[in-house]
């Protein structure tokens, strides 16, 4: 992997090398197919889908969590049987703080998207959606439910009333949005770390305990390496984005209220008609999981999947047990869900 | 006798202390995290860091107006300025790529039908030729037949 993508994180990696670790994060060589202001559309891998793969990574963190290491990556085992395209989100410039939601939408992503459906020449394409990734990819798919073969949300957040720390934090009306957003321009890195971090105060020091035993396991420790440089790896969040994702779903909850505005029309989940599969954990910290997509709540969906595990935020995803079980379902899932859209919409 | 059930009191005792250690620390860290957990939740707290965050924003926003007020005034572009030409010209960029990859995107569909009409087309002229083949193959293997009636 480039190491222009590795941020704050490239530091601890360089450090870990002085102490002999040779720790191989985000191992996976893209190719840069397009470019959409800092944003860029990775590809990873021809194969002979039907339907190619793009996968929306969060807009906070960077998308190395998906590929932290050869074996540990998700992104790996989907270019076996697809052609998998990522957008790398990139560090958003000085006037990101104009850059909102809805630009973001009408104009990046669908640069992006249409850029992934002419290289494959396909008609629609699966969406997979990573935390705040997933919420743009379900944006996405209610304007455009006729360029989604699937849709899939891995610990993506729906219901923001759910009891989590982020939510009492973001829902302080003394917390002045506009004049932070004027000031600031873009949510800086350190100010997200910052109240990351501080959802679990002792995190650090219960790590500190679990690893100091393990400190002759090699690969115990490359691992507990690989995931401090992701997680201290952050950047800044476009400043409308920011401003967007505080008001309308963390104050406002649009989802299960007023429903999400662009273009001049109101969007509700119930909307939804692509084929949707969730992945959530029990034990997630930020994104609560009696905020996760419930199939209630999706009525008219042809097809809906939920996979529980256990674990955190990331453990959900990268744990042995999801590694394991749900990597292999979710597959068969999106390969049914090929299969079904040939069948279905192969009239040119 | 009592000397020795001193002695395994005194190992007993010893055994246990570790895991008192043990179960003590992390009861104090599970009361720790519970008392931050009730802080950082509670109005006082998120009032305050709040006003804090707040103050910071006013004061950041204050002295660029002022410096905006000079710039003005030294007749000097300002960043804010810069900031929305480069958002600006972004924007048209994306636009008109979304434009092209609109047209490139017909292309390739007419393209597609072309080819699945090309392919219909053919299937339609390629059965008459068979059947005049069969004809031909019948019309000969009746003559075949006739020939050989006569041998």
């Amino acid at each position: 992997m480039d190491l222009e993508v590795l941020g704050s994180g490239l530091n601890l990696l360089e450090r870990s090398k002085q102490f002999g670790f040779n720790l191989e994060v985000g191992s996976l060589q893209p190719e840069v197919v397009a470019q959409a202001g800092t944003m860029k559309l990775l590809r990873f891998s021809k194969a002979a889908s039907k339907a190619p793969l793009l996968i929306v990574p969060s807009l906070i963190n960077r998308f190395y969590i998906l590929d932290l290491m050869p074996e540990k990556s998700f992104l790996r085992h989907l270019c076996e049987h697809f052609s998998v395209y990522l957008i790398d989100w990139g560090e958003p410039q000085a006037h990101g703080k104009d850059l909102s939601l809805n630009k973001l939408l009408e104009l990046h992503l669908d640069v992006l998207y249409s850029t992934v459906l002419l290289e494959e020449e396909a008609d629609r394409a699966h969406i997979v959606g990573h935390c705040l990734g997933g919420t743009m990819g379900l944006l996405w798919s209610l304007l455009h439910p006729e360029k989604v073969a699937s849709l899939s949300l891995i610990t993506t957040p729906i219901d923001f009333s759910a009891d989590c720390k982020i939510k009492t934090w973001a829902q302080t009306q003394t917390f002045d949005l506009a004049a932070f957003r004027e000031a600031h321009g873009n949510a800086p890195s350190l100010f997200l770390q910052t109240a990351f971090h501080s959802m679990r105060p002792l995190q650090f020091v219960q790590k500190i305990k679990k690893i100091l035993p393990q400190l002759q396991n090699q690969k115990t420790l490359e691992r507990f390496l690989a995931l401090e440089t992701w997680s201290s790896d952050s950047r800044d969040l476009p400043g409308g984005c920011y401003a967007d994702l505080v008001q309308r779903f963390f104050r406002d909850n649009c989802w299960l209220n007023e429903g999400y505005q662009i273009a001049g029309e109101t969007y509700f989940l119930k909307d939804l008609r692509v084929p949707v599969s969730a992945i959530s954990a029990e034990d997630d910290h930020i994104v609560a999981f009696a905020g996760t997509l419930r199939s209630e709540q999706v009525p008219l969906v042809p097809q809906f999947q939920h996979w529980v595990t256990k674990g955190g935020h990331v453990g959900g995803l990268l744990g042995k047990s999801p590694q394991e079980k749900i990597w292999p379902l979710h597959l068969q899932w999106l390969q049914q869900q090929d299969h079904t859209n040939v069948r279905l919409h192969s009239a040119v | 006798m009592e000397a020795k059930l001193q002695e395994t009191k005194i190992q007993e005792t010893k055994l246990q202390e570790p895991k008192n250690e043990v179960h003590n620390s992390a009861s104090v860290e599970a009361m720790i995290e519970q008392a931050l957990d009730r802080w950082t939740s509670h109005p006082l707290f998120l009032n305050s860091v709040a006003g804090l965050i707040n103050f910071n924003s006013y004061r950041k926003i204050l002295s660029r107006k002022v410096l905006e007020i000079v710039w003005t005034q030294l007749q000097v572009p300002l960043k804010a300025d810069q900031e929305k030409m480069q958002s600006a010209i972004e924007d048209l960029e994306l636009r008109l790529k979304k434009l092209q990859l609109e047209k490139q995107a017909e292309v390739v569909k007419q393209r597609k039908q072309e080819d699945f009409n090309g392919h219909e087309r053919f299937n339609e002229t390629v059965q008459p030729l068979h059947l005049h083949a069969k004809k031909s193959a019948i019309s000969k293997s009746k003559n075949s037949r006739k020939i050989s009636n006569l041998n």
